[in-house]
């Protein structure tokens, strides 16, 4: 008995942070519709400002805790509001989702860019001298801080509570829910409501974020990401509207998960440590596959949703017959060409190397395509497809020699029977349940499945040798690289094919409703099953790929690893922003993920800007839900048809156009002309050359490069550069960047050309929309007349 | 139609020739049999042990004031809602185990009260795609290879539906930019596309103008003429029920209130206090049969 009250009281503080979280997230969902995943940022963004404050700046405890959870936290939420979500209410789940989604990664990094990047040990506690023990009895204890935190929390469960049960305030939020246009038609701002519940949430967050810092050894923001899931899952078992539900959930998680079941099993055994951080993800996915409740909720839509616009089909279908020509004929393998010619024979070793993780990587981004662009579904859990993949053919050769070819084979079919497998709740689930149920299965697959000898090897890591086959050794990276190419133009076709076919028309019928798509004989647990089944196969060779250009797939416990769930997130938010309806969105997506970071280094800018860019690149998908890509191409395609409409408007843009052009190139090329152009190109650093420098340094310095003086390593570091410079020319006979001016300058001006080349059309057809097959042309539809003539 | 496989795997009956069939047969033989029906909501009965049969080449009706529990009716029937009790046959095959998109392709086509359409499809795309899915001729591997596209047989079948409903000067547009009117149509021309033997159709002159109401019966009249496809019809423009109909069903509160020839029906007073009210005698029941 006395043990029960101990696991009680030691589980109870954690609950009640747990419920703190997931009632910010059903509040806000609950009035402006967004499932704010950004909460475990923000929590983050207030124990930052409260560490900085009260441990580095020596503030009074009390101060810094009520500047973070009274003023930043809310401000920062209102912020989100205004800048953000406001401007969302009325889109899709899935837009609201991927805008948290890529707060979640920005967030945090915009947050250190002030708060420094070095590890943060032992956050302080809000309470004065937390350690101080309390008795409860003889052998049940609690400390300070924890009993503030219990304290604190419950207060503001029964201030909320009596918020929403008594207030007209509570009332009109409750109503928001059902539908903020109906709330406005009954004379309510909801604009007001919807903000006074993000700031209400903000400070929640911010309260949690504060009294959860002390619990962990060191304040970093994958704990708070791990915390949000967490209270997600307590979220659920209030069904997502219940607050004392919410808090119950809480409870359970912390108290059940946390303290009784380790303490029945055995705190050492190993079962323990597999069992305990997986439960509450167990839990949660439990809740949403099983309980009716939640299902139901999935039906219910805003009564007023009929009065938005559809969405737009594809920019392409609306190009004229001209530019569209030119497009696919002339710009299109142009461009291939350039970019295979400039990979095969041009760029240097390591530009190569990343050019080909970014094809492994549009491998698996191409999954995304298939799911989220064919289905409307939304996975979180692609990366550990894709680490299915990447596992089994490591395991594959290592342990029974196989080649790695039939390999990759068997994984990709491994990945699509765990694709098969989630499929099973996807049948229930829609929408945004369906996406927290992957992510919940993701997070149970790195805790039980990733530390097994069996799939993630011995010490976390699988090496995987790259294939040798039909007499080639791909060892080699330009082979390799080949050999990825074409993989990825194979699985494009098959991804078009699909999409073009009955798979993909059946489910872009089931897409608009799935109910009218049963009554027209369509199956809909096959094609969902089906879709999930492609698009993890195609996940499951992305990662073999990548696996075997890292050549070792590790299971990363501290989120380092490509295959964590973490990774599955920024995946999911790159691709969709970028564009999830087509397949050059999945390819520009994985590029930019790979070469953002040299661009960066290349500017001189640190590299944490990638992620806060990407977090950006989020916000602008508000304005642009159909995907920044697509946007661009609309636009195009628009300004091509306005140049048609008036010549003088299209003569002045040409104008502009070429000036652009050869504003950006012309520059380039001159600065390439006029100095010594391999003395500064090679500024990509020790970290990021291994091979070519390391074995330079061996050569210069001969020791150990850790053992030097921190003063005098600029100065190495720099004399190394210049000397693997020199020893890489030597080697490979190709000079680094020599003639790279010239060649960039061309790169940018193709590329500006591709960017500017509607200006450049004046088009003086009629147009009309060449059908898929045929090739003929079909008039345009009367309603895009203001587009086409 | 070229092809012969109208329904699918499932229970290809002895009916088959129905689907295809060329003008009225016989109007005798039993086509959906509805027994005692009964589906609850939590505490609320929506249904209670409802009965109804349907014959071949019947248009029958099925009225009831708002709530009666008629659309609910319609969900039991095709499987998109699982009754709690009833059994429901459909050319004497016990269905009510039977997923929805089975119960379509052994010839059971519906419209909605609510407009389901699949968005971003133009009109020409919802025949196509629900042709394709009465062959059941889709698989992913055709798709791979690109032979997932439509057919010409499936083109020429399209067509004849559009010509059928008179939706050529849309049929190449999307369907979000038609009104509510061509909408319905394009909804009772997707069902149409299934080559069913028996339409349900949800309130399908709800959201229509006087005119297009009128236009509606004409083609719903035509097609039961030329394909002898059974109806059943749930709608509350009385005058176009009467003008449709011969027989009718009255569901109140989730009961069957009485059922028989229309002009019975109409004239029962149960019928009058529960549901019609004055309406009805303002109505007097003339069959128009034009």
């Amino acid at each position: 008995m006395e043990d029960l009250l101990v696991y009680i009281v030691r589980g109870f503080p954690a609950g009640c942070v747990y419920g703190l979280v997931a009632m910010a997230i059903v509040l806000t969902y609950k009035t402006s519709g967004v499932f704010n995943l950004a909460f475990g940022a923000q929590a983050y963004v207030a124990a930052a400002v409260f560490y900085k404050l009260g441990k580095e700046h020596d503030w009074p405890i009390g101060v810094a805790a009520a500047l973070a959870v009274l003023v930043v936290s809310p401000l920062l939420a209102l912020g989100l509001e205004y800048f953000i979500f406001r401007h969302m209410r009325t889109q899709p789940l899935v837009v609201k989702l991927v805008a948290a989604l890529g707060l979640l990664t920005a967030l945090p990094e915009i947050t250190k860019l002030w708060f420094g990047k070095e590890i943060k040990n032992l956050p302080p506690s809000v309470a004065p001298s937390p350690d101080r023990l309390y008795k409860i009895t003889d052998r049940v204890t609690i400390t300070q801080d924890r009993l503030v935190t219990v304290i604190a929390s419950l207060l503001v469960f029964a201030a909320l509570t009596a918020l929403f049960r008594y207030t007209v305030l509570g009332l009109r939020m409750r109503a928001i829910t059902e539908s903020p246009r109906m709330v406005e038609l009954a004379g309510v701002n909801a604009n007001m409501v919807s903000r006074v519940a993000w700031t209400l949430s903000g400070f929640l967050a911010g309260l949690a974020g504060v009294l959860f810092a002390h619990t962990e050894p060191q304040l970093r923001p994958d704990n708070y990401t791990g915390l949000l899931i967490v209270s997600i899952a307590a979220a659920a078992f209030g069904l997502f509207k219940s607050i004392p539900r919410t808090l119950a959930g809480g409870m359970i998680i912390a108290i059940v998960g946390g303290q009784m079941i380790p303490g029945w099993l055995g705190v050492e055994r190993t079962i323990t440590s597999y069992i305990r951080p997986s439960f509450p993800f167990l839990m949660l996915f439990a809740i949403l596959v099983f309980v009716p409740g939640i299902r139901q909720s999935r039906e219910t839509t805003d009564p007023l949703a009929g009065v938005d616009p559809p969405p737009p089909a594809l920019a392409a279908s609306y190009r004229d017959a001209q530019l569209d020509r030119l497009t696919r004929k002339i710009l299109f393998p142009a461009f291939i060409a350039a970019v295979l010619y400039l990979v095969l024979f041009l760029l240097p070793g390591l530009w190569v190397s990343r050019v080909t993780e970014g094809v492994c990587l549009a491998v698996i981004f191409l999954s995304i395509t298939v799911l989220t662009g064919l289905s409307g579904q939304l996975s979180l859990a692609q990366s550990v497809f894709a680490g299915a993949g990447a596992f089994t053919v490591g395991q594959l050769s290592e342990r029974y020699g196989w080649n790695p070819l039939i390999g990759l084979l068997f994984g990709a079919l491994i990945a699509a029977a765990a694709g098969a497998l989630v499929a099973l709740p996807a049948m229930r689930l829609g929408g945004l349940y369906l996406a927290v149920a992957t992510f919940a299965l993701a997070l149970l697959a790195q805790n039980a499945l990733y530390g097994r000898d069996w799939v993630g090897g011995f010490a976390g890591q699988v090496d995987i040798p790259r294939p040798k086959a039909f007499g080639i050794d791909f060892g080699e990276d330009k082979p390799f690289f080949v050999l990825c190419a074409v993989i990825l133009t194979l699985l494009s076709y098959a991804v078009i094919f699909v999409r073009r076919g009955s798979t993909g028309r059946f489910l872009f019928a089931m897409r608009g409703s799935e109910t009218a798509a049963a009554a027209s004989a369509i199956n809909p647990v096959k094609y969902k099953l089906i879709v999930f089944a492609f698009s993890s196969f195609i996940a499951g060779v992305g990662g073999a790929l990548l696996g075997m250009y890292q050549g070792v797939a590790s299971t990363g416990f501290e989120g380092q690893s490509i295959f964590s769930p973490f990774y599955g997130l920024v995946f999911v938010v790159l691709v969709v922003t970028l564009g999830v309806r087509t397949i050059q969105g999945a390819i520009v997506a994985a590029m930019s993920f790979v070469l953002f970071p040299l661009l960066l280094e290349w500017l001189k800018l640190p590299i944490e800007f990638s992620l806060i860019l990407f977090g950006f690149g989020a916000i602008t998908f508000a304005r642009h839900p159909e995907g920044i890509m697509e946007a661009n191409t609309r636009k195009s395609v628009l300004r091509a048809a306005e140049n048609k409409a008036n010549p003088r408007l299209a003569r002045k843009r040409r104008l502009i156009a070429w000036a652009m052009m050869c504003a950006i190139a012309v520059p380039v090329l001159v600065r390439s002309a006029t100095r010594d152009a391999g003395a500064t190109e090679l500024n990509v650093g020790f970290t990021v050359l291994p091979i070519e420098c390391g074995t330079a340094w061996e050569a210069y310095t001969d020791f150990d490069p850790e053992g030097v003086d921190a003063a005098q390593r600029p100065a190495l570091h720099s004399a190394c550069k210049t000397e693997a410079r020199k020893h890489f020319t030597h080697t490979s006979g190709i000079k680094l960047w020599d003639y790279g001016g010239a060649w960039k300058a061309l790169f940018l001006f193709l590329f500006g050309f591709l960017r500017f080349s509607p200006s450049l059309i004046d088009g003086r057809r009629q147009g009309g929309r060449p059908s898929d097959e045929s090739g003929e042309q079909v008039p345009g539809p009367t309603d895009r007349e203001e587009v086409s003539v | 139609m070229s092809t012969g496989e109208g329904a699918g795997a499932a229970g290809t009956g002895p009916m088959e020739s129905g689907a295809a069939g060329t003008g009225p047969v016989d109007t005798g033989s039993v086509l959906l049999h509805a027994t005692d029906v009964g589906k609850r909501f939590g505490g609320i009965a929506a249904l209670t042990d409802v009965n109804l049969v349907v014959n071949t080449h019947e248009v029958v009706g099925l009225v009831g004031p708002n709530g009666a529990g008629k659309t609910t009716f319609f969900n039991c029937l095709l499987g998109i809602l699982r009754p709690d009790s009833g059994i429901v046959t459909f050319r004497g095959i016990d269905i009510s185990r039977m997923p929805t998109h089975k119960r379509a392709r052994m010839g059971i086509g519906r419209t909605f009260q609510r407009l389901e359409l699949f968005t971003g499809m133009t009109v020409r795309e919802h025949l196509l795609v629900t042709e394709r899915s009465r062959r059941g001729t889709g698989s992913l591997w055709k798709d791979l290879l690109n032979q997932g596209g439509p057919t010409d047989d499936e083109h020429a079948a399209a067509q004849e539906t559009i010509d059928l409903v008179g939706l050529g000067a849309e049929a190449d547009k999307p369907v979000e930019s038609l009104s509510l009117g061509r909408n319905r149509i394009v909804e009772l021309a997707r069902a149409l596309q299934l080559r069913p033997s028996l339409l349900l159709l949800d309130e399908p002159s709800s959201g229509l103008d006087r005119k297009e109401t009128h236009a509606l019966v004409d083609v719903l009249h035509g097609i039961q003429q030329s394909q002898g496809t059974a109806v059943l019809l749930v709608e509350h423009d009385l005058e176009m029920v009467v003008r449709a109909v011969s027989r009718l069903y009255v569901l109140d509160l989730g009961r069957l209130l009485t059922s028989g020839p229309v002009e019975e029906v109409m004239a029962d007073p149960n019928v009058r206090e529960a549901y019609l009210g004055s309406m009805a005698e303002t109505l007097s029941p003339t069959r128009g049969d034009s």
